[in-house]
């Protein structure tokens, strides 16, 4: 059977190291209708002078409370805890080496540098009779469309190969729930009240 | 390394740098220390519009900053300050090296660019006139501006391309030589070689001293178009607009089309790019900065 999100959104990212403000943008707004501009996620994320991406996107844990949004963190080792993860409508954000795309993709071409540095994606669906993940990668374009539909996904990836990337990340998924207490919305946070 | 240590320095990293930082191997060993040398790759991006592919190259920076250990404990570490300093200074230092890369692969074509000849008019008149025999200094003084022209002497005697006798300025060696290998009647491409030679010697005096800046654009767009082209092993076919998008990012600029248009016309007709429906460039120009730029930059930019 196939589960699989319609994803809302499905943005290009603008530059090559924004690859985790832009998954993040397109999860919130897809999950909880929050739109929030990649200039404060990568404020949030703490963005260096390069404009290089942090490993870890913890320091948006706070900031999204205020929102009842939590994050979510969990060492996962085999598909069964992220096929239940997409079966509850979650979209879990993981790590690969940027050159997981070799081989994958005649659009990309990623040099052998590529397995020093992180990309992140996003896993918007399963097969598991095919035994196959469906992932959003912003790195490619999806042309002005509201919805990536299933068969416009440009990244369709076993379950094994899935799992041997992410064990090159150290198997880290993150994901985001509602929580039911909600501070402060972002809106307000974004009108001037600040900490 | 050992395991544990290994982990260790891996969760360092995770937890106090941004991708792209690893740790290269170990430095220096000094019992009971042991230093590893942290280094980075730096991802840039290029779309081949007429292929239609984007290529992921990393740019390289070694020697970051060390991890110093005792055991299996780490003791100091350099801040993700001072790491991305670092790497913002190899930045800037690839981008001079590969500038002066460019202007030494571009030079002679460079000087037939009319925009350029014209804003550097005096020298060219004071290279004619050596050429034709010499430049007398009583002559000098009925020139309008005679103190500019002075000044521009001055610049050339410094490169080594004029050189001054008692009553005249004559060729320095730098022009003998270009002169040595060329036929007299050859006079135009002489001069043009001089010129050029002008150009790339005295860029920074050029830019700095006498305020001529009029060369820069078309050093910067080459640039752009040759360093992409480098990092990408072959010769890149670009939309206008994507170069355009590039130069302006790469130097921080906000350069209206209409201006860039100008600058690409021109380098077009100096035979440094070429258009066919995509910008493209000349095979001798990249094969000349691809020989260069693997010689400057090893080992801080692999592409």
């Amino acid at each position: 059977m196939i589960y699989f999100n319609d994803l809302k959104q499905p943005l290009h990212q603008t530059e090559l190291a924004s690859c985790v403000p832009t998954c993040i943008k397109v999860i919130l707004n897809h999950q909880f209708s929050l739109s929030l501009k990649e200039k404060q996620i990568k404020k949030w994320l703490g963005y260096t002078i390069l404009g290089c991406v942090p490993h870890s996107i913890r320091n948006l844990s706070e900031k999204l409370k205020r929102e009842g949004i939590e994050l979510k963190e969990k060492i996962v080792k085999n598909e069964k805890e992220l096929i239940d993860l997409i079966k509850n409508k979650h979209l879990p954000l993981v790590y690969f080496r940027a050159n997981y795309l070799d081989g994958f993709s005649e659009e990309v071409e990623v040099d052998e540098d590529g397995n020093k540095y992180y990309h992140s994606v996003v896993l918007i669906g399963v097969d598991d009779e095919k035994e196959k993940f469906y992932i959003y990668d912003s790195l490619f374009s999806y042309g002005n469309v509201a919805t990536l539909k299933i068969e416009s996904v440009k990244v369709i990836m076993p379950y094994p190969k899935f799992i041997s990337e992410l064990e090159k990340t150290d198997n880290r998924v993150f994901w985001f729930e509602r929580t039911k207490k909600k501070d402060r919305t972002i809106g307000e946070f974004e009108n001037g009240k600040k900490d | 390394m050992e395991r544990k240590i290994e982990e260790k320095l891996n969760e360092l990293v995770l937890e106090k740098y941004p991708q792209g930082i690893y740790v290269k191997g170990v430095s220096r060993k000094s019992f009971p220390k042991t230093s590893f040398n942290l280094s980075s790759v730096f991802p840039r991006s290029i779309f081949d519009d007429k292929e239609e592919k984007l290529l992921i190259k990393f740019l390289r920076f070694e020697n970051l900053g060390s991890i110093e250990t005792e055991g299996d404990k780490i003791i100091s570490y350099p801040s993700m300050e001072e790491v991305m300093k670092r790497i913002e200074s190899g930045f800037e230092e690839v981008q001079l090296k590969s500038e002066r890369v460019i202007l030494s692969s571009i030079y002679e074509n460079l000087a037939k660019i009319a925009m350029v000849r014209t804003s550097l008019n005096p020298i060219y008149n004071i290279l004619k006139a050596v050429y034709e025999g010499g430049l007398k200094k009583s002559d000098l003084e009925k020139y309008p501006k005679a103190d500019r022209y002075k000044k521009y002497i001055s610049f050339l005697c410094g490169l080594n391309i004029l050189k001054e006798e008692s009553s005249k300025y004559v060729e320095g060696n730098y022009f003998i030589e270009i002169e040595k290998g060329l036929k007299r009647e050859d006079r135009e491409l002489v001069l043009n070689k001089v010129f050029g030679l002008v150009i790339k010697e005295g860029k920074a005096y050029l830019f700095n001293n006498l305020n001529i800046t009029v060369v820069k654009p078309f050093i910067r767009v080459s640039n752009v178009y040759y360093s992409q082209s480098y990092l990408a092993g072959k010769l890149l076919s670009l939309k206008k607009e994507n170069l355009l998008y590039y130069y302006n990012k790469m130097y921080g600029l906000k350069t209206p089309s209409v201006n860039f248009e100008s600058y690409l016309d021109q380098l077009k007709r100096a035979g440094i790019l070429e258009e066919d429906g995509f910008v493209e460039g000349n095979s001798k120009i990249f094969t000349k900065f691809s020989n260069q730029m693997v010689l400057e930059m090893r080992p801080k930019l692999v592409g």
